[in-house]
């Protein structure tokens, strides 16, 4: 997923994205690459699970994917969740000591 | 539907009180990062990786060591202002070009102190597959050390 995410074009793409729903045409505005570079950024996107789209019609409406962001937030929030209690249980095993110590 | 900064990208803000002075827990914090980060877990070397330093002050940088030396660099400090803030990029195993920003902030509270932790442009993370795999795989082994921990405590 994250590799999809290593690309400045993609990166802009998915920042163009957020603002709402959009066709390629539409995203050329935003993002300086060719029509046919967004569509093969896109496939990426689609493929890592951050972008979504539907059919209207004759053109292809891009949106970002919510469940693929879900899970690396939730990922994230995990990540950090975890590195904080670690951190809490030192300072407080830490003090404990200090407080014996220096009553 | 479509995303917004309430729900989807929003920066990732974590926070825990500790039973310290705003100094402590910012030294703690820093100083003493090595002795608290969930390496085996939370690292780019996973079972190589000995310990985590963070320098001090503006510049310096956040490295990841092992047995023969410095595994990668993960950010570099971009606040340092003891003991209210933090903060650096965030780039584990990755380039530096691809970084995320990560604060810390240390605020005095009744019950000690409040740390607040602030991940910005977090969606933009490109190492969490790395990481992730790492996570999975060692996430016994830290529960394992928790548990062992608090059971050792009076």
């Amino acid at each position: 997923m994250l590799d999809a995410l290593g690309d400045p074009t993609r990166r802009a793409i998915l920042t163009a994205l957020r603002r709402g729903p959009s066709s390629v045409a539409a995203l050329t505005e935003h993002v300086p690459v060719s029509r046919p570079a967004i569509s093969q950024h896109l496939k990426v996107l689609g493929q890592a699970g951050l972008v979504d789209h539907e059919a209207r019609g004759t053109r292809h409406i891009y949106r970002v994917d919510r469940d693929g962001l879900s899970s690396l937030r939730e990922w994230l929030d995990q990540f950090w969740g975890e590195a904080l209690d670690a951190y809490a249980e030192h300072v407080r095993r830490t003090e404990t000591t200090r407080g014996r110590r220096q009553p | 539907m479509t995303l917004n900064d309430t729900t989807g990208l929003a920066p990732l803000v974590k926070t825990v009180t500790v039973p310290t002075t705003p100094d402590r827990a910012f030294y703690l914090f820093t100083a003493e990062m090595s002795a608290w980060w969930p390496l085996v877990t939370h690292s780019v070397g996973e079972q190589d990786a000995r310990r985590i330093e963070i320098g001090e002050g503006v510049g310096a940088r956040l490295v990841e060591y092992g047995d023969d030396g410095p595994l990668g660099v993960w950010g570099t400090v971009s606040v340092w202002d003891p003991p209210n803030a933090v903060a650096f990029s965030w780039h584990p195993g990755t380039d530096p070009a691809q970084a995320t920003q990560v604060s810390v902030t240390f605020t005095a509270v009744a019950e000690g102190t409040e740390v607040v932790l602030t991940h910005t442009d977090w969606y933009r993370r490109p190492d969490g597959v790395r990481a992730r795999t790492g996570y999975v795989t060692g996430w016994d082994h830290v529960l394992g050390r928790f548990v062992a921990a608090s059971s050792s405590r009076p």
